[in-house]
């Protein structure tokens, strides 16, 4: 049974939350402050933790990057909608995902279920082939295939489509994928991802962004569908 | 010469004329000192060279030049010329020059003697140039000085028309600027837009003839125009203003220094403008933040009661979800209450428009607390209403109020003692006689929260005021104080004894009922 940590200060979403959760199978933990979560991630060691941002002790962002100092564990924050900076801030500090409020039981449940699958061990270069999708991409001969058909695609195109690729299923913000796929130093310029995400879109004939999703102000997502695999 | 006359009676402040004038003051000095020496070297005589005799004549005129210029000079050198020709030129008395060698001697006296008194009257007008220059820098100094204190605009321009009437002696002065603003809209005069308006003036009134003549596109001169005059004032290139002067007849300015005054009030104008600019993006900036936090605050108390029913639905609509039969029941009851919370919530919202809009409009009447309380606290269910510990005497009088308005003030304080306290702590509702002069009631509620620190207390009653980061309603305590002003009641906020917050309401008793009074 997989143990989730939920953290909101109102009462009534954590009844919904512990009511809904266990239902879906999961063993849920609350807190209902920021000090309360970091000792309840301390002491009962969860394998995911639902956090909602707005806490009246701690901000959200500050738990978020406190957890992140000693352990690995699946973060998804629980925010409003309208507050985009806010995501943007949990995501860089660590979390793994968001999920706006309100939100379907079944929305959270498929972002729960994403961000435990990537905490699955991988090795420290990750697969050489990865598939999302439609999508595959050989990283050691470097090729790109849509629907079996190879995409032609620049050097610095094919680094983000693997970035996204690797992260398939979760939200990267525009200073996540600036600083690695163009490197360090970088972080600021969104207008690189926009001209790069369409230019990708046109490649992989994903037109709608169903594919190469964006969270307007937040970041990209490759949409893993059901799911990303990792051969070999 | 002329020029530095001229110069030296504008600028001097109120012009000094001497009599009798100092050319002839001079001519006086030297012609007395002249006779003197002559005096003096007559009886002398026998024993002085001719040399020595026109030597000590370049006193009376050094004397002459340096009291009275160089026309003083120049008639102290003739007079000094006929002394020496009459008196020490032999033959004495004579103006005849017997020996060569004596018209030698006249010739150098006069022109060493022009030549002195050139010089010393350069030196002289020079030092005099000095001393005037140095006089306008301080004069200017002093009106910089004025025109950067930190003083309302108005003062600025009146102090800084003042200075130029004074320092050019003038009959008038007056600034005219475009008309600014008075609301304090977002847009600041901008320059050449509208028509100038004069917004300081000193010295005497002008007549509005003269003040349309000033601000005339084309400076048009009346019957005594020639004394009046426009200066253009721009700031960073641009033309912002006028400087009208109306001089004295036959008056001539100093363009140059007029120009630089002209300068440091546009500048003074520009600064206080960029500070009134500054001051608008403040409020703005604040305004954006208040506004800000009330759409955040009102976001969340709407959205989260909306999010537990979302969840809780759609738990209950999973197929994949296993729930028992208690699971279903508290879901259900969950998204009952969640319904109730919004409802008041927006319930709150209305209730602040209409004191907003001035709406709220009291009906007191004789109540009994046990209605009012029971009112209060009916929206408390569940573990909340198990928190409530109802500290109410039996006896107590009835009180004047509108039951409307003051119900939801007791709710609110409940409420926000309750969020604002460890869950399970109890919350008290405590009534007591008050002990001001006129029977009342105090009704208080205690929590066991953090309390609010001192510095706080007047604010928490604002709307949208919450604590750093806490969510929750910034509406509450605004609207129970609202209802309770609309009353003329009394909400305060102070300590509780164990530390919490302690909100008192002071209620007036209702006059005693006519069968009960003692009349």
């Amino acid at each position: 049974v997989t143990k989730v940590l939920v953290v909101d200060d109102d009462n009534a979403i954590l009844r919904m939350l512990r009511i809904g959760l266990r239902g879906l199978g999961y063993d849920v933990v609350t807190a209902q402050t920021g000090e309360e979560a970091l000792s309840r991630a301390a002491l009962d060691a969860p394998e995911l933790v639902v956090l909602d941002l707005g806490l009246p002790d701690l901000d959200g962002i500050e738990v978020c990057r406190r957890i992140r100092q000693w352990t690995d564990t699946p973060i998804v924050v629980l925010s409003a909608e309208g507050s985009e900076e806010r995501k943007v801030l949990a995501l860089d500090g660590g979390a793994d995902d968001y999920v706006t409020k309100p939100f379907g039981m079944g929305e959270l449940a498929a972002r729960l279920r994403l961000a435990l699958r990537h905490r699955q061990p991988t090795g420290s270069d990750g697969p050489a082939i990865l598939s999302v999708g439609p999508l595959e991409l050989d990283l050691a001969r470097r090729q790109a295939r849509v629907r079996g058909e190879m995409v032609d695609l620049t050097a610095r195109e094919l680094d983000l489509l693997a970035y996204l690729a690797r992260h398939a299923g979760r939200v990267c913000t525009q200073r996540m994928i600036l600083a690695d796929v163009w490197g360090p130093g970088y972080g600021g310029e969104s207008h690189y991802l926009r001209v790069y995400a369409h230019r990708l879109r046109k490649k992989l004939g994903d037109d709608n962004g169903e594919l190469l999703r964006t969270h307007p102000g937040i970041g990209y997502e490759l949409v893993a569908g059901e799911g990303v695999r990792g051969h070999g | 010469m002329r020029r530095s006359t001229t110069r030296a009676s504008l600028l001097s402040r109120p012009a000094r004329r001497s009599w009798p004038p100092r050319w002839a003051q001079g001519t006086l000095l030297g012609l007395v000192v002249l006779a003197g020496l002559v005096a003096v070297m007559i009886l002398l005589r026998p024993s002085l060279s001719v040399a020595t005799a026109g030597l000590v004549l370049v006193v009376p005129v050094v004397v002459a030049v340096t009291t009275g210029g160089f026309v003083a000079g120049a008639v102290a050198v003739s007079a000094g010329f006929l002394a020496y020709d009459f008196v020490f030129i032999p033959p004495y008395y004579t103006l005849a020059v017997g020996h060569p060698e004596n018209w030698a001697s006249l010739g150098v006296y006069v022109v060493v003697m022009l030549l002195v008194a050139r010089v010393v009257a350069s030196v002289d007008r020079a030092r005099a140039e000095a001393a005037r220059r140095d006089a306008d820098a301080r004069r200017l100094f002093e009106m910089t000085e004025e025109l950067v204190a930190d003083r309302p605009v108005e003062r600025l321009l009146e102090r800084a028309t003042l200075l130029v009437c004074r320092f050019f002696d003038l009959r008038s002065v007056v600034l005219f600027l475009p008309p600014v603003d008075q609301g304090g809209a977002d847009r600041g005069p901008g320059p050449g837009d509208g028509p100038l308006v004069p917004v300081a003036s000193a010295g005497e009134p002008l007549s509005p003839a003269d003040l349309a003549r000033l601000t005339a596109p084309a400076l048009s001169l009346g019957p005594e125009g020639a004394a009046l005059t426009a200066v253009p004032i721009s700031a960073s290139g641009t033309p912002i203003g006028l400087l009208g002067l109306h001089g004295r007849p036959g008056q001539r300015f100093d363009r140059e220094l007029l120009a630089t005054l002209a300068n440091h009030i546009a500048l003074a104008v520009e600064r206080s403008r960029l500070r009134s600019d500054a001051q608008r993006a403040d409020l703005l900036a604040e305004v954006d933040r208040v506004r800000r936090a009330m759409m955040g605050a009102a976001s969340h108390d709407l959205r989260t009661p909306l999010a537990a029913i979302k969840g809780a639905a759609s738990t209950l609509r999973n197929p994949e979800a296993r729930l028992d039969d208690d699971d279903r029941a508290e879901l259900l009851v969950l998204i009952d209450e969640q319904a109730d919370r919004l409802s008041r919530f927006v319930g709150s919202l209305l209730d602040l428009s209409r004191i907003q809009a001035g709406a709220v409009v009291a009906r007191r009447e004789p109540t009994s607390l046990t209605d009012l309380v029971g009112e209060g606290v009916a929206a408390f269910v569940g573990a909340d209403r198990a928190r409530l510990r109802l500290e109410i005497p039996s006896d107590l009088p009835l009180v004047d109020v509108d039951v409307t308005l003051s119900a939801p003030v007791l709710y609110n304080l409940l409420d926000n003692a309750l969020r604002h306290s460890p869950p399970e702590s109890p919350v008290v509702l405590r009534v007591q006689p008050g002990v001001g002069p006129d029977p009342e009631l105090v009704l208080s509620v205690l929590d066991q929260g953090p309390g609010v620190p001192e510095g706080e207390r007047a604010g928490i009653f604002e709307p949208f005021i919450k604590g750093r980061t806490s969510a929750g309603a910034g509406l509450g305590l605004a609207i129970a104080k609202a209802f309770v002003e609309a009353q003329g009641q009394d909400l305060w906020v102070d300590e509780a004894p164990g530390g919490g917050a302690a909100f008192h309401l002071r209620l007036p008793a209702a006059a005693a009922v006519p069968e009960l009074g003692r009349a």
